[in-house]
């Protein structure tokens, strides 16, 4: 029995049917329906908001434009590309690189200060949020740490090759190499465990040595 | 370079797509020229890429915005929503009352002339609607039927030109847990690369869903290849031409999917055959 067959897959709320149905509604001008996704996924916006800008009345006021954006164009969103929740993460990514980059850079300041104490989810949440964030973080351990500090310097601070190589103290063409091989690998494990079908179940548990 | 060969390109495309380091500006241009084609293979790579990046913040642990974050949010839709609705009202009531006006003056002149044979037209036109509304729903039956007509004369002559080839081969679809009595079947016309999926006893997708067919490469990439529907009896087809770029297919699976099909699957497989214990 291998590792992504041992989770019971059913309890792991990726996107749903009820996102697309959601992002339907919404697209009527139903705003119950906005309130209803902002429920499900203000935590990880917010997350993603906050690990990039590193102030948390910014990445609020993040939180606030990204869902109200979503609601002001509701007729963007296309289904064919992809799932209400990718679009949302790379919604946010993209909207507090910008504001982050027309804010002053915070100098000081680590993930530790930054994440300071919240309400916190509700146990259903922190459940799904648990169960998710461990299948993601099995992938990042199969990373070396060098590609791991890479990508979430692109990812995060939005930062070109060149810029990563900078921060980091390394030569470009070690970042190229780390950021791709690192990136190919996380899909390739991303894409084994969240595929929200059994299709990739089916063919890993056919295809994967036990 | 192939759509296979753009799937890496693709993935850093998608992590920073103004990156000049990452990407030469000749592969950038190649990729947002082929993307803005509406390439189904490539499209598909860029909402992989997307899905896949964008798991990347689960690593971090949840963190929940104040709840007053939520009110701000829905004060600020409701009022957006609101002041267009008391513009829409303003408006309203001007034309309401002019076309009041314009109503009375109508009326009164037409008094009259009405009173006198109004019954009689009315009769008339109401006979005439039913006629009409009559003819409507027979042409548009008869247009739904045509086209299913076509369809299946469509698939037929596929089908035939299938057992016509020299290079066949039928693999047996195996069903999985949302069906308990669903059967099917491939036949592969080799030299063609086509696929005739034919299935039986399957329960039809919830309403508002639809099947749809994934070919599923041996690195597991799910690349979709059309959608169908079953009939009352739950039997169903689909012919299908295996793109050329994306290399060998090991697993044929059909999910259910919101209707108009998608790009990424979602929903659970329902019947599906293994390839690449298939020889040639």
């Amino acid at each position: 029995m291998t590792a992504a067959t041992e989770v019971d897959r059913s309890r792991i709320a990726r996107d749903t049917p009820d996102d697309f149905e959601l992002m339907s509604s919404i697209a009527a001008g139903d705003a119950q329906a906005l309130k209803g996704l902002y429920d499900r996924h203000a935590g990880l916006v917010f997350t993603v908001c906050l690990r990039i800008v590193r102030d948390r009345t910014e990445a609020e006021d993040l939180l606030t434009e990204i869902f109200f954006e979503l609601w002001e164009k509701r007729d963007r969103y296309n289904a064919m590309r992809g799932s209400p929740v990718s679009y949302l993460v790379t919604l946010s990514r993209s909207r507090a690189i910008d504001r982050k980059r027309r804010k002053r850079p915070i100098v000081s300041g680590s993930i530790e200060t930054v994440n300071a104490p919240s309400a916190g989810p509700t146990p259903a949440e922190a459940t799904e949020a648990g169960e998710r964030g461990t299948m993601v973080n099995r992938c990042f351990d199969r990373l070396d740490e060098p590609q791991r500090q890479a990508i979430e310097c692109a990812f995060y601070d939005g930062l070109s090759h060149s810029e990563v190589a900078t921060k980091l103290s390394r030569p470009l063409g070690t970042i190229k190499t780390q950021i791709r091989s690192g990136l190919l690998r996380l899909r390739e494990c991303l894409g084994r465990f969240f595929d929200s079908t059994d299709v990739a179940n089916q063919g890993d548990v056919k295809n994967r040595a036990t | 370079m192939t759509c296979t060969e753009r799937r890496d390109s693709i993935l850093l495309h998608a992590l920073n797509a103004n990156d000049h380091d990452a990407l030469t500006p000749a592969e950038r241009e190649s990729i947002r020229a082929h993307l803005a084609t509406g390439c189904p293979t490539c499209s598909a790579a860029l909402a992989e890429a997307e899905a896949a990046l964008a798991q990347i913040p689960l690593s971090l642990p949840v963190q929940t915005p104040s709840p007053a974050v939520r009110d701000r949010l829905m004060q600020r839709v409701l009022a957006t929503s609101g002041a267009t609705r008391s513009r829409s009202t303003q408006a309203g009531t001007i034309w309401r009352t002019l076309t009041a006006i314009a109503a009375c003056l109508v009326a009164g002149l037409a008094t009259a002339y009405f009173v006198s044979i109004k019954p009689k037209h009315e009769a008339q036109i109401a006979s005439r609607d039913a006629q009409i509304n009559s003819r409507t729903t027979q042409l548009s039956d008869r247009d739904a039927k045509i086209a299913q007509l076509m369809s299946q004369v469509t698939v037929a002559q596929d089908t035939l030109r299938m057992l016509d080839a020299e290079n066949l081969q039928m693999v047996s679809l195996n069903k999985a847990d949302p069906q308990p009595t669903a059967r099917g079947r491939l036949i592969w016309d080799r030299d063609r690369d086509m696929w005739h999926i034919s299935v039986f006893d399957m329960k039809p997708p919830a309403p508002g869903r639809t099947f749809e067919l994934w070919y599923i490469t041996p690195d597991q990439r799910k690349i979709a290849a059309g959608t169908f529907d079953v009939d009352a009896k739950g039997n169903g087809s689909i012919v299908v031409t295996i793109p050329k770029d994306i290399g060998p297919v090991a697993v044929a699976a059909i999910t259910d999917e919101p209707m108009g099909g998608v790009a990424v699957p979602t929903g659970k497989v329902h019947i599906l055959a293994e390839l690449n214990k298939v020889t040639n």
